[in-house]
């Protein structure tokens, strides 16, 4: 069986992974990719917990921070396209101003 | 054994995938990591015993949220040439705070092994904790999954 | 030898598993190619007699090796990759659309226990490798360069994406009345009968669940009426323009395979699996015969007979709409979705949860 602080070291390296790339990167669209790997590292620490745990509750928190990923997706997507329409980059580095 | 030798191989192509995320340079092949990530986070779940949620993370995450990533790459185009946005100094103090935290981690964690308990995680209960602990908040999410339709919506639509 | 290699087997578990995985996931992958291959003699036989021609009859017999030649053809043509495409995903997405295709095969039981893996959750493991499936679509179009493919995967991965809830909607109708997840429970459900003579097949209880979850998998498969994507005279070939050769096979081969599946799955759900009226007498008569490990056999051949029969009719059917329906308009699709299907789903779902809550 393998131990709960495996869990815990495998979610600390995704998570880390997915602010260092949300951190560095310039495409907006693959910040956003990069939330989504934060949200499934914390997601695999919820379930590792409940898991050990014995406590169901975990589960149900998953689920609601799948729904919440889902919906901050697709309205995160929206506001991207709607920037790449008046933009025409996608270069976060060079939106700097509200109105030219 | 075999669980570990699983957990192994699991977490190597999780990991190697979620970096590929970053470092590739064409992005619908980043966003085919996302992928990969995706489903084999839905494999922990499945070896976790939380088959439902694991059904439902494919279902959502991979099946939506991918699918809509992947139109937003289609529909937009980066016309300059990607740099590297990933410098040594940069790559140095990503590995320098993992390792260390994972030096911490075991230090203080390994010894405290938690003892297993009898669990099994179906849809049925997890539906019924939702309905009858956590309504509240399963209402709230409906009104939020709404007003996210709408405003990613009313957000894309063509001007004029 | 044999027997005590087989007790050998039998005894040790991971050896077992490991045997009757390889087995049965053979016996699937054999059961989905035979059967992708008959259906493309039966579509076009079918058509053609709608059509009141004959179809392909100058390959063997009534042209029944017509499969066969049509897959020679298709080895020998040259496999062409377009200069400015995607190595890599072009050649990957032929290979997903094929794995994702044949997966739901493996919690989908053929028989009574003839099952690959009996899950839990295995209604909700087969809805998501069918919305898994929409992403080699995306992969082909992108991946071949070509602005007409890239239109016509965004048509098909649209069309796929929002027809998927009126088909998870009443396939939640069928789970509220079973009750379970599992299709081992709600094959069995359908084997009671109501008032003794009529069988309890959730096709009675739910008419308006099986039209709702009929014309969602008619758009799933893309098929005509719903044939938008691959529009064959209006946008060139849809996704799979640039495929040549034995790639293009594996994507039409999913295709077939995403019907033989979505017709199996309404034969499970609404029309009682491998159940029919008089088959658990003959069944019981045969028991005095045979013994164990042969009974059986003989039980899961007859069952399988059974499913394979009704999935055929419905397959049928399917073809029987495709030649003589026309095919929608690009706007009546979605007008289709948001004013008519969409709230019939809803009101079945509505329906079944009052009706399962006041009778229980």
């Amino acid at each position: 069986m393998v131990p709960l602080s495996s869990y815990i070291m495998l979610s600390l390296i995704l998570f880390s992974i997915g602010v260092f790339g949300i951190l560095t990167t310039r495409n907006m669209i693959r910040i956003l990719m990069g939330v989504e790997i934060l949200l499934n590292s914390a997601n695999l620490n919820f379930i590792a917990f409940s898991r050990y745990m014995g406590d169901i509750t975990g589960n149900v928190f998953v689920l609601f921070t799948i729904i919440i990923a889902a919906a901050e997706a697709a309205v995160g997507l929206a506001i991207v396209m709607m920037i790449y329409r008046n933009y025409l980059t996608l270069n976060v580095g060079k939106i700097k101003e509200m109105r030219w | 054994m075999k669980d570990l030798i699983m957990f192994l191989i699991l977490s190597v192509i999780a990991v190697v995938s979620s970096l590929f995320v970053f470092l590739s340079k064409n992005i619908f092949r980043g966003a085919l990591s996302l992928s990969l990530l995706l489903v084999t986070m839905a494999m922990f779940f499945a070896m976790l015993n939380a088959e439902f949620i694991a059904a439902v993370q494919i279902l959502v995450y991979a099946g939506g949220v991918l699918v809509l990533i992947l139109f937003a790459i289609m529909l937009t185009k980066e016309r300059e040439p990607s740099v590297s946005e990933v410098t040594t100094s940069r790559a140095v103090a990503l590995i320098a705070f993992v390792v260390l935290s994972l030096f911490y981690l075991a230090k203080h964690t390994w010894e405290k092994y938690v003892p297993e308990k009898e669990f099994s995680a179906t849809g049925a209960s997890v539906g019924t904790k939702l309905f009858q602990t956590y309504v509240i908040p399963f209402e709230a999410a409906s009104f939020l999954l709404l007003a996210a339709m709408i405003g990613a919506i009313y957000l894309a639509r063509r001007r004029g | 030898m044999v027997a005590e290699l087989v007790d050998y087997i039998m005894s040790n578990k991971i050896l077992l598993g490991i045997s009757k995985g390889v087995v049965v996931g053979l016996f699937i992958i054999l059961y989905a190619s035979l059967m992708v291959l008959f259906l493309t003699w039966v579509e076009r036989k079918v058509a053609a007699r709608i059509h009141v021609r004959y179809g392909p009859n100058r390959t063997g017999p009534y042209g029944l090796l017509q499969p066969l030649a049509d897959g020679a053809k298709l080895i020998q043509k040259e496999d062409i990759i377009p200069y400015a495409a995607d190595r890599l995903i072009f050649t990957l997405a032929p290979v997903f659309a094929f794995a994702f295709a044949v997966l739901p095969f493996a919690a989908m039981p053929l028989a009574d226990g003839l099952i690959l893996a009996d899950l839990n959750v295995a209604l909700l493991y087969i809805i998501a490798l069918a919305s898994l499936s929409i992403i080699p679509v995306i992969m082909a179009g992108w991946a071949s360069n070509n602005k007409y493919s890239l239109l016509g995967a965004m048509r098909a991965a649209a069309l796929n994406l929002s027809y998927e809830i009126p088909l998870v909607l009443s396939i939640m109708g069928v789970v509220l009345v079973v009750g379970s997840l599992n299709v081992f429970d709600i094959v069995k459900y359908q084997t009671e009968y109501i008032f003794g003579i009529i069988p309890k097949w959730i096709i009675i209880l739910q008419p308006l669940g099986f039209f709702v979850f009929f014309v969602a998998s008619i758009a799933e498969m893309s098929r005509i009426p719903f044939d938008m994507p691959e529009s064959e005279s209006e946008l060139i070939a849809g996704f799979h323009t640039e495929y040549s050769g034995m790639k293009f096979a594996m994507l039409l081969f999913a295709e077939y395979i995403h019907m033989v599946f979505g017709s199996m799955l309404a034969v499970l759900l609404f029309f009682g699996g491998w159940h029919l009226p008089g088959l658990g007498y003959v069944l019981s008569f045969l028991e005095n015969f045979l013994s164990g490990f042969a009974y059986t056999v003989v039980k899961w051949a007859i069952q399988f007979g059974v499913i394979v029969a009704k999935a055929l009719a419905i397959m049928f059917v399917l073809m029987w709409i495709r030649m003589t329906l026309p095919r929608a308009r690009l706007h009546s699709i979605p007008t289709f979705y948001w004013k008519y299907l969409l709230p019939l789903a809803l009101i079945n779902l509505g329906i079944t949860a009052v009706a399962v809550a006041v009778v229980g």
